[in-house]
């Protein structure tokens, strides 16, 4: 062993303790491999061991600790650890070196070849030669760690010294502040407590721990060990429920501290005593019941703070389940749960029956959670109790609603503290027959009556009776099918007549909650009734039943709602798939096909926003059947049936549940699926997709790509699949480039509107995911240069415009993708402006380019580079300005605006307020158009930049105020829409500019919007309303 | 703060606060009736050109008027279209009616509970009139009257008048000025109804009350839950 390797270390030590770590690593290798004996090492640090200069000392010994704490565990033997321990616990006495020798006996004391002997040595030690006063709160940690080391460790050998040791350790902490070393007491003490016989000492161990009661820590903010008061709170609290020994200390300390006016020392003191109640064991815990149970209930009874009474409701609960251990269904006479029970009764039960009084329910609240520590104070309390209230409110009562209304509160806490005793459904096991059963007839009836005879309008009484019955149909093992059937019943009239909102929603999220855990009540009752109250072609609507029917479109909603998993999906899907067949036969109720059609979609979409199912199954079995339907329907499009199905608003719905259910499948499923729609579409041959009978018929007729094939939105639902389609999955039809192409003729003989953006997004979508580089650029060379030929070239306004719009898809298609030459497109489209006669069709392509879209979105796979509307806008905002600016004409200066405000529209606040200043003049003369969309889509835009360009838009507010007053103007040219909308603009003025600079305003203001308070839509009074208070409350 | 005068007052639930109830049916107002019914928002307007018009150039008939301008010399501010979804919003007029009144002022805040006047009931809906006389075009006349009686929590609550004077602000600040409004203590329920009436609705007295600073303070704390 080097010499010279110690007194480099020594030296480094002050340099550059990275370094000295190094060199302690080597040396501990160096022994670990056996290159150095321990020994050598050990005298090669000899004298400085025991030189005169401290700081030699330290350094030295602090080697040691270094060394000795980079041994793996096992490496020395007993002989060598007890050598050390000797060592070092001599060295303890000098004081200057305590935080290294103790580092050295830390590293010791966690060695596994450890002996009795130098267990022993090491604590003797401790306790004989550490005075804990004059060391800093580092080196008591380092004490404390070894401590605790050995107490984990080697708690055998530290129970052999039993009274030294605990002697010593209590004088050891005496007066330990620091929370870090507070944690390793604490935890310390729990073993001690834990493991000793104390029986002797309890009472001193017992003050160690509690005289740190409440703890009261507030971290620093800046502490660096993260320690909050919270993790002392729990390990002192862990200490004093340690041993049932404590019971006569604690529980009459801590009741003392209930009094305290702090409400978080009150709740520390709460969650210890349930704590101690948990841990010390009925025997002990039924002597001290009664002090307990006086010393809490009035924090119930009287309605305590914040969350205390529920603490104490659970204290309660814990204690009686504690005392009643061993008795099983009943409590044995004279017994301490016994004892308990018969004063808590005798207490709460007077005021229970009061109902008229202020403690009724608070009394109710605490036998019900007594009720809920064990079966035997249960059911004792259920046979006491219970009759009580119900002869409170029976038939010949005569109890007012407000009275009964208490006693179904009450009678709801008692069923819900039975649920959580004996086992809700759906959520436990099997558990032992309710005790509540003996009441069941009579809660029941009680429940139904409340609920079925009471007028209608007494909404919050029923919404009682209706919680109730749920959470007795909720009971496991409680009511039966008919009964359960009956509270369905209820339910569901509830959802289908009642015009209550709160009752309605309360009632269809209750049959959910049933549903869940009783499928076969959607299936048997709710559903037959539901559907029931759908329109059917057989009945004339006038031989139906009196009372008025809801709207079948909340009918549809709800069934959607109740969809909670998919079985139930399934039957609901056939179901109303039958019932559009039904209905499409008469051809006549379009709207509702679509609505049938949308409960489907709606289902499917939350289902995929929630990746709650798996959708492959639908996406097997109700993508082909819808694709036939629809298909046969529109080759017997002359027959009056298959109007509906081939309607464009019922394709369009059609189209959406295609591609949603296209999009959530793997490449795998997609790939087949994608060989078929070709089939269909493309190559028009058999595809598996239509059912078999018409496969071939249907092969040969429909031809819906071809131009001059007219069947009016058949394309759609291939854009819609084609959408669906990921990119990794091969696009069937291999020569993309060409299909392409020849779809754009095609697409500019169409005339109706599904079709044609049918059409230009399936362009686009080709474009986007399945063109290859080069043939992007062929593409460019010749479709689109073809297009703008005929943009600039025609002389027909409708092939001009319709060249555009395709143009525009294809343009926007390249935005997204990053392709610069999109902006060659970009480029026509701002030239146009200029156009006199051209350029409103112009401004509005501007929003096309960019505007967001359902079909070419990121969700469809669809390539759309981060920056893409940033760079469109930025490319086009200064050319926007500058074309306005040179221009004298008003009608192009108008285009410029009306182009400004369609990207605007689609463009989010942090993209357009760099550019703010460039535009803002523009923004405001567009105020001033009468166009309304124009004037919607640039105060929202205001209203979004207000408060990210504060000081700019405070320069312009002379003009932006009067502008804005002049839109909330009830006439022809300020639809409500923009009334509103600027009148949102006002009101959040003064939240976003400071105040002197909307202060000269505020009269102004006030006074203008009193005429706008006689608005004839109650939707822009209620605006104009809240905006005025505003300004009314504004200081000043 | 000093012991409340009412420490123990009645408190109605909100479920059973009246609200605006829409005829059954009636698709147009199913969402506000029933906002549970998540299927309104789905379902595509079947008006397809309205959807579609900011994606497509052309509507179902070709270019529409509004496309191409041909005028020869245009005034910047010409070309109008309409952001209305439905003919209904041009000229549907829905009439200031006693549920909106209500709505107005039963959100304002007890000045001595943290409850609303609705949940305390001092303000009810049957108590609220709107008289309104009409001219031979069935036209509402220009000046219109409200009347509100409050029903104090208690007969001898001391802050009646500031109820009373708070819901007069509040109505004044949210009506148009055709209404005349008179606050009125509902009948046998408070000692002294006819000072209290004639406070008021004394314009003297009112103004001078909204002088007072540490009142007004009072004041703009209840009208701040108003919904």
């Amino acid at each position: 062993m080097e010499k010279l390797v110690i007194d480099k270390y020594m030296v480094s030590l002050e340099t550059s303790p990275t370094e000295a770590d190094t060199i302690a690593k080597n040396i501990a290798n160096d022994i670990e491999s056996d290159k150095t004996r321990l020994i050598d090492f050990i005298e090669s640090l000899g004298r400085y061991l025991t030189d005169e200069d401290t700081g030699i000392r330290v350094k030295a010994l602090s080697c040691v600790a270094a060394v000795l704490s980079k041994l793996s565990a096992g490496k020395l033997n007993s002989r060598q650890i007890t050598m050390l321990s000797e060592f070092l616990s001599d060295r303890l006495e000098d004081e200057e070196c305590l935080n290294e020798s103790g580092g050295g006996l830390l590293a010791l004391s966690k060695m596994k070849h450890i002996s009795t002997s130098a267990i022993k040595t090491i604590i003797e030690a401790l306790f004989a030669k550490v005075d804990m006063k004059k060391h800093n709160q580092a080196t008591r940690y380092v004490v404390y760690q070894i401590i605790d080391s050995l107490a984990t460790h080697h708690i055998a050998v530290l129970k052999g010294t039993n009274n030294s040791t605990l002697n010593g350790f209590t004088r050891l902490i005496a007066g330990e502040k620091d929370p870090r070393n507070l944690l390793v007491v604490f935890s310390i003490l729990k073993i001690i407590i834990e493991n000793f016989q104390i029986e002797i000492s309890k009472e001193s161990l017992f003050d160690a721990s509690f005289c740190y009661f409440p703890i009261t820590f507030r971290p620093p903010p800046d502490d660096p060990y993260g320690i909050t008061s919270e993790d002392l709170k729990l390990k002192l609290r862990e200490c004093i429920a340690a041993s049932p020994l404590f019971a006569e200390y604690s529980f009459p300390s801590l009741i003392e501290k209930l009094t305290s006016s702090s409400i978080n020392v009150k709740r520390d003191t709460l969650l210890t005593v349930i704590a101690c109640v948990e841990n010390y064991g009925g025997v002990t815990v039924e002597k001290h019941w009664e002090e307990i149970y006086n010393s809490v209930k009035f924090e119930v009874l009287h309605e305590g703070e914040e969350d205390i009474p529920d603490l104490v409701c659970k204290l309660l609960k814990t204690l009686t389940a504690t005392i009643s251990i061993r008795m099983v269904r009943k409590a044995v006479e004279d017994s301490g749960l016994d004892k308990f029970l018969k004063t808590a009764t005798n207490e709460c039960y007077p005021q229970i029956i009061n109902l008229e009084s202020r403690q009724a329910k608070p009394a109710a609240q605490l036998l019900a959670a007594i009720a809920e520590g064990s079966f035997a104070a249960h059911d004792t309390i259920a046979e006491t109790t219970l009759p009580g209230i119900f002869r409170l409110v029976d038939l010949t009562s005569g109890a007012t609603i407000a009275q009964q209304k208490t006693a179904l509160e009450m009678l709801i806490l008692f069923i819900a503290s039975s649920g959580n005793l004996y086992g809700w459904k759906g959520v436990s096991e099997k558990s032992p027959e309710n005790g509540l059963l003996m009441h069941k007839d009579t809660l029941f009836e009680l429940f139904c009556r409340a609920f079925v005879s009471t007028p209608r309008e007494e909404v919050s009484f029923r919404l009682l009776a209706l919680q109730g019955l749920v959470k007795l149909s909720l009971l496991q093992e409680f009511l039966d099918v008919s009964e359960l059937g009956m509270v369905a019943q209820y339910l569901d009239d509830v959802v289908l007549t009642d015009t209550n909102e709160s009752l309605c929603t309360a009632a269809l999220s209750s049959l959910k909650e049933l549903g869940s855990v009783n499928p076969d009540i959607i299936l048997n009752t709710v559903f037959p009734a539901f559907l029931s109250q759908l329109p059917d072609p057989d009945i004339p609507a006038s031989a139906t039943s009196q009372t008025p029917r809801k709207h079948y479109r909340i009918i549809l909603s709800s069934l959607a709602d109740l969809c909670i998993n998919k079985a139930i999906y399934e039957i609901l899907t056939v179901r109303l798939l039958n019932k559009l067949a039904l209905i499409a036969k008469e051809g006549q109720d379009v709207v509702f096909a679509q609505s049938i059609l949308t409960t489907i979609l709606l289902v499917i979409q939350r289902k995929l926003t929630e990746k709650d199912w798996d959708l492959r199954f639908f996406f097997m079995t109700l993508t082909p059947k819808l694709i036939s339907m629809t298909f046969t329907a529109s080759v017997d499009r002359d027959q009056p049936q298959s109007k509906i199905m081939c309607h464009s608003s019922v394709v369009a719905v059609t189209a959406k549940i295609v591609n949603l259910l296209v999009r959530s499948v793997s490449a795998e499923d997609q790939s087949e699926f994608a060989k078929q729609i070709c089939n269909l579409y493309v190559t028009n041959e058999a595809s598996s997709l239509i059912q078999e009978s018409e496969r071939a018929r249907i092969a040969s007729a429909t031809k819906p790509l071809e131009k001059g094939f007219c069947a009016e939105g058949l394309v759609e639902i291939f854009t819609a699949a084609v959408a669906g389609l990921r990119i990794e999955t091969a696009f069937p039809y291999p020569d993309v480039l060409c299909l392409a192409s020849n779809l754009i003729p095609v697409a500019l003989t169409k005339y109706n509107i599904p079709d044609r953006l049918a059409l230009a997004r399936l362009i686009a979508l080709l474009v986007n995911k399945w063109l290859p580089k080069n043939d992007e650029q062929k593409f460019i060379d010749s479709a689109v240069e073809e297009l703008k030929t005929r943009v600039t070239g025609s002389n027909s306004m409708m092939e001009k415009a319709s060249s555009l719009e395709l143009l525009a898809w294809v343009g926007k298609s390249l935005i997204f993708k990053g392709n610069r030459r999109a902006f060659e497109t970009v480029d026509l489209v701002l030239q146009l402006l200029r156009d006199e006669s051209f350029g409103r069709c112009a401004s509005k392509t501007c929003g096309i380019l960019i505007a967001d879209d359902e079909i070419l979105d990121k969700s469809n796979f669809v390539i759309v580079r981060l920056l893409s509307k940033q760079q469109y806008f930025s490319y086009s905002i200064q050319r926007i300005v500058d074309g306005f600016n040179s221009s004298t004409n008003s009608e192009v200066k108008r285009n410029h605006l009306v182009g400004l405000s369609n990207i605007l529209q689609h463009m989010p606040g942090k993209i357009v307020i760099p550019h703010l200043s460039t535009f803002l003049p523009l923004l405001l003369q567009s105020l001033s158009l009468s166009d309304s969309h124009v004037k919607l889509a640039t105060i929202d835009t205001i209203t979004a930049t207000l408060s990210d360009a504060k000081d700019l838009m405070s320069g312009h507010l002379s003009t932006i105020v009067p502008c804005v007053l002049e839109s909330t103007v009830d006439k022809a040219s300020n639809p409500p829409a923009v009334r509103v909308a600027a009148l949102n603009c006002l009101a959040v003025l003064p939240k976003s500019l400071p105040g002197e600079v909307v202060q000269p305003y505020r009269g102004e203001i006030i006074r203008t919007l009193a005429v706008v308070l006689d608005d004839p839509r109650r939707a822009v009074r209620k605006a104009a309303v809240d905006c005025r208070q505003i300004y009314f409350a504004m200081d000043g | 703060m000093s012991e409340p005068i009412n420490a123990n007052p009645k408190v109605l639930s909100l479920e059973d606060l009246p609200t605006r109830v829409e005829i059954f049916g009636d698709s147009s107002s199913i969402k506000a009736t029933f906002p549970h019914s998540a299927l309104d928002g789905a379902f595509p307007t079947m008006s397809l050109y309205e959807s579609y018009s900011s994606l497509l150039l052309l509507g179902e008939d070709g270019l529409s008027d509004d496309d191409i301008e041909m005028k020869v010399a245009p005034e910047l501010s010409s070309g109008e279209s309409d952001v209305s979804d439905d003919q209904s919003d041009i000229e549907e007029h829905e009439p200031i009616d006693e549920q909106e009144i209500y709505d107005l002022i039963s959100t304002i805040s007890d000045p001595e509970h943290p409850l609303t006047l609705g949940q305390l009931a001092v303000v009810n809906k049957p108590d609220i009139y709107i008289v309104s006389t009409k001219d031979a075009n069935g036209r509402h006349q220009k000046i219109s009257r409200v009347i509100v009686e409050i029903t104090p929590t208690i007969t001898h609550c001391s802050l009646a008048t500031l109820i009373g004077l708070g819901i007069r602000v509040r109505l004044e600040r949210c009506l148009p000025p055709r209404f005349r409004i008179e606050i009125r203590v509902k009948q046998g329920t408070h000692q002294s109804e006819s000072q209290v009436n004639k406070q008021l609705n004394d314009k003297e007295r009112v103004a001078a009350a909204c002088e007072n600073q540490q009142l007004l303070g009072v004041l703009s704390g209840m009208l701040a839950t108003c919904k």
